[in-house]
Parts: C-alpha cells; sequence; structure tokens
C-alpha cells in the first residue's frame, strides 16, 4: 500500500524562493495522484482558492494538522523583516547567522548551492523528478540541505531545521491517527464531519469550508488526549568488573529495540533518558516492555507521566517539571537469608566459584555477566593496569529544556531586533514566543550528540589513542590517563567543544539543562563508584570534577571557562604562580570561615558551612590547585 | 510510638556507615544514616530493645582515607591481593540530626558505624529538642528504614518506593541475622514530618 508519507510535506521549501508559494508551477499540477503528492500539493497551496490542492481526504487533512502541531514558535503576522533561510539554532550563540542566506529570492539558492554543490536549477529538476515515485529515502536523501534550511524563514522563527520539523511532523501524524483510532464518540464525530466538510470542497464555498475545517481541527485538538511518559533508567548495580559493564550495553539494546518497535511515539532519545508521546492502547503495551526491562535486568525506571491535551504540548515541560517522579524497579522478597547478590543487592546470591574465589550473584547478574564475557567487548578497559581513568559522562535534563529554550529565544529576537531584522513589533516581545518546545528539544538533542558529544569523543581519541578509549554507552566513557593531571587536558577538550558548539550555555544566570561529569580514579577504583555519582545531585551545578579522595568540586558553565582561562594563566609561570596560589587559597580559607561566622552571627542560621558556599568553595579550589600541581609535575 | 521524638544532634570527627559490597579495596560511605545502624548501636549501649531511631543526611566533607593493612608475621605492609591497601572513604567533621524513640539523656557517646578499630565512628549525641509525634506529610523520605518497622516509625502509605535490604541482627547473636526489604531515601511516603524533606 502507497504511504502518505507526511515528512514530505515542506518538500516544496526546498525549491521555493519566494515565500507564499508564488512559484506554484514548479510541481505536482496535473501529477495529483499519489498520496504523498496530494500531500505536498495541498501543503503548499492551501491558501489558493482552488479546491483541487484543498485535502482530499482525512489522511492529507492530518497532515496539515500535524505541522500545525510541529510549528515551533507562535507566528506572527504582524512581525515582518527579511526571511532567513539559515536555521539558527539557539545554543550556538556565537554562530548566529543573520547576514547569509537572507537576499531576497536567492537565499535559498545560494543555501543549496553552498550545500549541495550544485546549480539550484539542477538540483530542483532532481527533486522534482523525485516525487515521481515513492519517497521512502526522502530525510535520508536531503538531510544535508534539510538539516542547514530552516523550517520557517520568517523572522525570529528560523530556529528550528526542516529536517527537525519533517521528523516530528511525521511522528505526530502517526500520533493522531492512533489517537483517532482509540478516541471515543465524540471524536468519531468530529471525524466524521471533517470527511463530510472535504468531500463538499468542490461544492461549496472554500473560504467558508475552511475556517469550519480550522474550527474542527481546534476541537479535534481539544478533544484528543496523550500520555507523556519521561522514563530515566537507571543501573543501581555494584558494577566493579569490568564484564559487569555488559549490563549498561545490553539494557541500551532492550531500550533501542523497544524504540524501534515504537520508533513514531519515541521523542528526546538521549543516553537512558527518553519521552514517549502515545495513546492509551500504546502506553500499556510500553508500559509492559518497560516492566519486562525492569524484570530482566533489575534496573530502575525514574518515570513523570502526564495526560494532556494535544494542544496543550507547549506546557509539557513545565508540567513534568513540576511533577515529582515516580520510581518503577523490580519486586523483592520480604527477607533474604544467607548472601545478597554481590552486584544487584536485590535478591540472594548463589555460590558460585570464579577463578577460584567464591562469589555470591543471583541468576540475572550470574547470566549477564557470562554473556559479558563471552561478548567481551570492554577489552581496552581490561587491559589498563596501571595509572588512573576519568570517567566522562553527558546528561541531559530534560525538565530543564524549556527554561532555557525560552531565555535563549528571548535573547535570539532580542539581537535582531538590535540589528533592525525584525522592523514592527517592538514592544510586543512577549508575544514571539516558543509554541511547542518538542522539535526544540529533538533539534537540540540531536546538535548535542553529534557536534558536543561526537566530536568529544573524536578528540579523545586522537589526543589519548583509541587504546586508552572506551564506550560504556553513548553518554558515558572511560579515558586512560598516565596522571591524573591529565583530566586538565580533558576539561580543555570538552570546554573547547562546547564554546565551539554550544556557546549559550557560558550565559550568565541561566540555568542550563546540560550536565558533565569527570570522574577520576585509580585504574581499581569499581566503576559503580563513578555512575553514582554521575547519575546524583549536583546541587544545581552544571559540571561535577570529582578526583577520588579529594571534595568534589561543583562548578557551573561561567565558573568552568574561568577555571579554564585560569589555568591558562597558572601555567605560563607555574613557580610564581605557585606561590600566588598559595597566598589565594589562605585567604580564601579565612574569608569562608568568616563567612561562616558572619553567617551565624546574623541569627539566619546555625551551621551555615556548605550553605554558605555559592561559588567553588575553598576545598573545590584545594582540589582544582592540586590537579594544576599534578598537572604541572607530570611534565617535569 | 511514644508521644514525641526526641531529637539529637550527632557530630563525629569521622564517620563511615558502609555501603556494604564485595569489591576489594574501595569502601564507599553512604551519606544517610539509615534506622539500623543507629537503632542497634543505641540499643547496644543502653540494653534497650525497645529503641528505634533513624537519622538524615550526613553533613561534611566526603573524604578518602588510604590504609595498607599490617602484617604482623612478616611486619611489613600488605600490598597485593584481597587483603592489600584498602581505600575507605568517610564524612569528616559529619553532622546529622538522629530521632529516638525514647529520652536516651542530654548527651551520650558512641562509637558508630565502620573500622572503629581505626578510630571511625566516635559521635556524640546532643539533645537538641522534642518533636511531638502525630505531625504527617507526604514527601521524600530522609533515611533508609526496614519495612517491618513501617509502623513504629510513623509511616502511613509508601507512594512510590526504593526499595534494597538492611541487614538485622539476630537478637542472641549479633554477628548473624537476616536481610530485611528495606525503603531507601528517596522513596515518596505519606508519614511522619521527621522523616521527609
Amino acid at each position: 500500500m502507497k504511504e502518505y508519507h507526511p515528512e514530505c510535506h515542506d518538500a516544496g521549501k526546498l525549491v521555493y524562493t519566494v515565500i507564499g508559494g508564488e512559484d506554484k508551477h514548479w510541481m505536482f499540477l496535473g501529477k495529483l495522484g499519489e498520496p504523498w503528492q496530494k500531500v505536498i500539493a495541498q501543503h503548499h497551496y492551501m491558501k489558493e482558492d482552488d479546491a483541487i490542492y484543498f485535502p482530499s481526504d482525512l489522511y492529507v487533512f492530518l497532515s496539515c494538522v500535524a505541522d500545525h502541531l510541529a510549528a515551533s514558535t507562535v507566528r506572527q503576522e504582524r512581525w515582518k523583516g527579511v526571511p532567513n533561510y539559515f536555521t539558527n539554532r539557539l545554543w550556538k550563540k556565537e554562530k548566529w547567522d543573520f547576514d547569509s542566506y537572507i537576499e531576497k529570492g536567492k537565499g535559498l539558492m545560494k543555501l543549496i548551492e553552498d550545500i549541495k554543490g550544485v546549480s539550484y536549477d539542477d538540483f530542483r529538476g532532481e527533486l522534482i523528478d523525485y516525487f515521481n515515485s515513492e519517497p521512502i529515502d526522502f530525510l535520508e536523501r536531503y538531510r544535508d540541505v534539510l538539516n542547514a534550511r530552516a523550517e520557517d524563514v520568517s523572522p525570529g522563527a528560523n530556529v528550528v531545521s526542516l529536517y527537525i520539523h519533517s521528523v516530528v511532523v511525521k511522528k505526530f501524524y502517526f500520533l493522531l491517527n492512533e489517537l483517532i483510532e482509540e478516541g471515543d464518540d465524540r471524536v468519531k464525530r468530529l471525524i466524521k464531519e471533517i470527511n463530510e466538510g472535504i468531500e463538499k470542497r468542490f461544492s461549496c464555498d472554500l473560504s467558508e469550508l475552511k475556517s469550519k475545517l480550522r474550527d474542527l481541527e481546534d476541537d479535534l485538538l481539544n478533544e484528543l488526549k496523550v500520555n507523556v511518559i519521561y522514563c530515566d533508567v537507571v543501573i543501581p548495580h555494584y558494577i566493579f568488573r569490568v564484564h559487569d559493564l555488559n549490563f549498561f550495553r545490553e539494557v541500551r539494546e532492550r531500550i533501542d529495540q523497544i524504540k524501534g518497535k515504537y520508533e513514531d511515539n519515541f521523542f528526546s532519545f538521549f543516553g537512558y533518558s527518553f519521552v514517549v508521546l502515545c495513546g492509551d492502547g500504546k502506553k500499556k503495551k510500553i508500559e509492559e516492555e518497560l516492566d519486562e526491562l525492569i524484570r530482566d535486568y533489575k534496573v530502575v525506571l525514574r518515570v513523570k507521566s502526564q495526560r494532556v491535551q494535544l494542544n496543550q504540548l507547549k506546557d509539557l515541560f513545565d508540567d513534568l517539571r513540576n511533577k515529582r517522579w515516580g520510581v518503577k524497579m523490580v519486586e523483592i522478597n520480604d527477607e533474604v537469608e544467607g548472601y545478597l547478590c554481590e552486584v544487584c543487592r536485590l535478591d540472594k546470591g548463589g555460590r558460585y566459584e570464579e577463578d577460584g574465589k567464591v562469589v555470591y550473584l543471583c541468576n540475572v547478574c550470574y547470566d549477564l555477566r557470562e554473556r559479558g564475557k563471552a561478548r567481551g567487548r570492554f577489552e581496552k578497559y581490561a587491559s589498563w593496569e596501571e595509572g588512573y581513568v576519568c570517567a566522562l559522562g553527558f546528561r541531559i535534563e530534560f525538565n530543564k529544556v524549556f527554561g532555557w529554550f525560552d531565555i535563549l529565544y528571548r535573547d535570539y529576537v532580542e539581537q535582531m531586533k538590535g540589528r533592525g531584522i525584525i522592523t514592527q513589533g517592538r514592544d510586543e516581545l512577549e508575544e514571539l514566543r516558543i509554541k511547542n518546545p518538542l522539535p526544540l528539544v529533538e533539534e537540540f538533542i540531536k546538535s548535542f550528540g553529534s557536534d558536543v558529544v561526537g566530536v568529544v569523543k573524536g578528540r579523545i581519541k586522537k589526543r589519548f589513542g583509541d587504546g586508552n578509549f572506551e564506550e560504556v554507552s553513548d553518554n558515558f566513557v572511560l579515558v586512560h590517563l598516565e596522571s591524573r593531571g591529565d583530566v586538565l587536558d580533558l576539561l580543555d577538550l570538552v570546554y573547547g567543544c562546547l564554546r565551539d558548539e554550544m556557546s549559550s550555555l557560558f550565559i550568565d544566570g541561566v540555568e542550563s539543562p546540560v550536565r558533565i561529569y569527570f570522574g577520576v580514579g585509580h585504574i581499581k577504583h569499581p566503576f559503580f563508584a563513578f555512575y553514582r555519582s554521575f547519575v546524583g545531585e549536583w546541587g544545581g551545578k552544571d559540571i561535577c570534577l570529582e578526583v577520588v579522595g579529594e571534595v568534589p568540586v561543583y562548578m557551573s558553565f561561567l565558573q568552568f571557562e574561568s577555571i579554564i582561562r585560569f589555568k591558562e594563566g597558572v601555567m605560563m609561570d607555574f613557580d610564581i604562580a605557585r606561590a600566588k596560589i598559595h597566598q589565594m587559597l589562605e585567604i580564601a580559607r579565612v574569608s569562608e570561615a568568616l563567612g561562616e561566622i558572619a553567617y551565624i552571627n546574623s541569627g539566619l542560621g546555625n551551621r551555615g558551612g556548605d550553605k554558605l558556599i555559592e561559588g567553588i568553595g575553598y576545598s573545590g579550589l584545594m582540589v582544582l590547585f592540586k590537579i594544576f600541581d599534578m598537572y604541572m609535575s607530570r611534565e617535569v | 510510638m511514644g508521644g514525641h521524638w526526641y531529637k539529637y544532634r550527632l557530630e563525629a570527627r569521622m564517620l563511615h556507615i558502609g555501603d556494604v559490597f564485595k569489591g576489594g579495596i574501595y569502601k564507599p560511605t553512604v551519606n544517610y544514616l539509615r534506622a539500623t545502624a543507629i537503632t542497634f548501636c543505641l540499643r547496644r549501649y543502653l540494653g534497650d530493645k525497645e529503641i528505634f531511631a533513624f537519622g538524615g543526611e550526613i553533613e561534611g566533607v566526603r573524604k578518602v582515607m588510604l590504609r595498607n593493612p599490617f602484617d604482623r608475621v612478616t611486619l611489613t605492609g600488605r600490598t597485593s591481593g584481597d587483603r592489600g591497601p584498602v581505600q575507605i572513604e568517610y564524612i569528616e567533621d559529619a553532622r546529622c540530626e538522629v530521632y529516638v524513640n525514647k529520652d536516651i539523656g542530654e548527651g551520650i557517646e558512641v562509637l558508630l558505624g565502620g573500622f572503629k578499630s581505626l578510630g571511625f565512628g566516635l559521635s556524640i549525641l546532643k539533645k537538641v529538642g522534642e518533636v511531638e509525634v502525630g505531625s504527617y506529610g507526604s514527601g521524600s523520605l530522609v533515611s533508609a528504614i526496614p519495612l517491618p518497622w513501617k509502623d513504629k516509625f510513623g509511616i502511613k502509605r509508601v507512594e512510590s518506593g526504593i526499595y534494597g535490604y538492611l541487614f538485622v541482627p539476630d537478637d542472641v547473636d549479633v554477628l548473624r541475622g537476616r536481610y530485611v526489604k528495606s525503603l531507601f531515601p528517596g522513596s515518596y511516603i505519606y508519614g511522619e514530618k521527621v522523616l521527609i524533606k
């Protein structure tokens, strides 16, 4: 059966040179036979009063509704200015492009010629031919240009790429189908009315019909309710053997399997966290799959779930933030006599002999360990005998994403106003806002995964050698260090990537959703100790630097930047710097003690201590300078 | 339970509340005072089996001490194998709120937690007040409490539990015992306000 391919709905945007679709004769006239052609034609010519281009059936209509749902910003008719075809990602403040690709009628041509290296006419011809047959690989085939081209080129709205928009529209389209299928009588009545309206398109006033359908669309979105499940999979096991790292691999593979089955319901997937949007039927099935995951691996699932109206998605992340975590974990017995399983500590351990030593493991952990031995993929980590290891982990806190985007978006609009790119509506800043955060979150995760995490991994391999790099999961890696001071090179490397690709993280007073963990310890330090710190609470800070045996240092991105800059100064002449650092530390120590006394004397509390320290604190500074010292000593 | 929770303030120079696991040289500590640790410690000192107590989050600076066991035969430090140097994680200048169901006096000195023979765990409990039993609320549990003790601690309902096992020694032989299903910090409960944050 031929599909509608709603992801292609905006294909015309790859060839439009003028907003509004005046160049309407390029495509599909007389070629409205295939479902995907109907979707594209309807989408681009809806404004024309021609019934031929009107939605010809319910599914074409639903692709249009999905497109409205996936719009990330509220379109402001009153806002005027120059269109920009280039996607400006909010988190890349220093790469915001306000000048290129804005020439009226030429911006898109230039963008395509720059990216594809072919003439605009050739590209257009090839694209039109492509849609003669079923576009099964549209997103992959045109990925580069879809990624660069903004979904909405109007002033202030070019913050989501056409690629992500197309992906999200496809997901929303299938979600709508799913919700309608299990809808109640009111939903069925609305669908009947929509179908009747569509059938009358050749014999009634189109503008009246359009307005009626718009009302029906609003009613439908009010009526349809979607389940939103935000999941965080935590592995609570006491992993200290290399083979047991297989847990991470297998758990991730199982999550990928579930994702594969419900591809269109999974949004915002990073590491072991994801957001699922689904109807009641699939919710039950997905929950069953997750229960099985818990049973099979004894992982802990932190879950927040919410049922919302489909037109209330803009409040989604706010709602999730305010909700408390629920916990799902395996059922355990009331009592255990004898030994507990050494790895999960959630069941009785059976006695096994391993390399002449007695171990106590439950069936699940024993099987996993044996499978890990058979697969043996963490050989590099197992082969490191001397030196230190740095665990480097990346997390995204989804419930903090939206607040962050909101601030970044306001900043973006301000800058556009300042440059005169937006010429009207100066006093109406609050009206230009993010409507649906999901496309932005998708865009952010894609960007963070490839531009930051991916690049960091590549640079680590280059700097430390492939043999000194082990990937436990896509967001958690281990690096073999000769000296603990080498962690400074890693800090430098991560800072470089963040500065290049996520410069918006370094804005004062803005709480970011990104969390980065650096844990340094002896090569024999148990893995679980790193992982626990990684998934633990950091007091709202963005970065955790933990050197085993020292106080963990929690930093914001700005403090991280200061440390890197300070390090550069210190390294220029370390001997002189060392004396100054000692003086500075002494001042920090005394200041902190005086601060605590002042705090207690003020009567505001009786145990100041760590609560007083807003910044890194004396003990944190001490750790950092010890690392500097180790770093310099290493080179002597 | 009686009519009051007696609130004490625990202070220790170095405290190690072991997070028991098998795995060689690293001995981690947890940052909360589980009910079993403080209850059995006080019962041992006071000889009263009706005592129930729990502690909240332990404040202080987390550090690691490297300890190399001494071989009395060869008069050298052991360097390899399971008996090689151990890294003991501990909390320096530990401070913690402790609630006891009975008045155990104005102040008491106890040895608490692990590695007592190395000087860890010398703690002073000072009475700071009393809290009337019966004030309930919902929130995140601050300590680890065996499930069979739920009623003793005034936990009315577990809304979302993080479960694990705590070791409960036998009445007769404290070296023997069983692992009992328990609620761990972060569980969401409806119960006595002193238990939640």
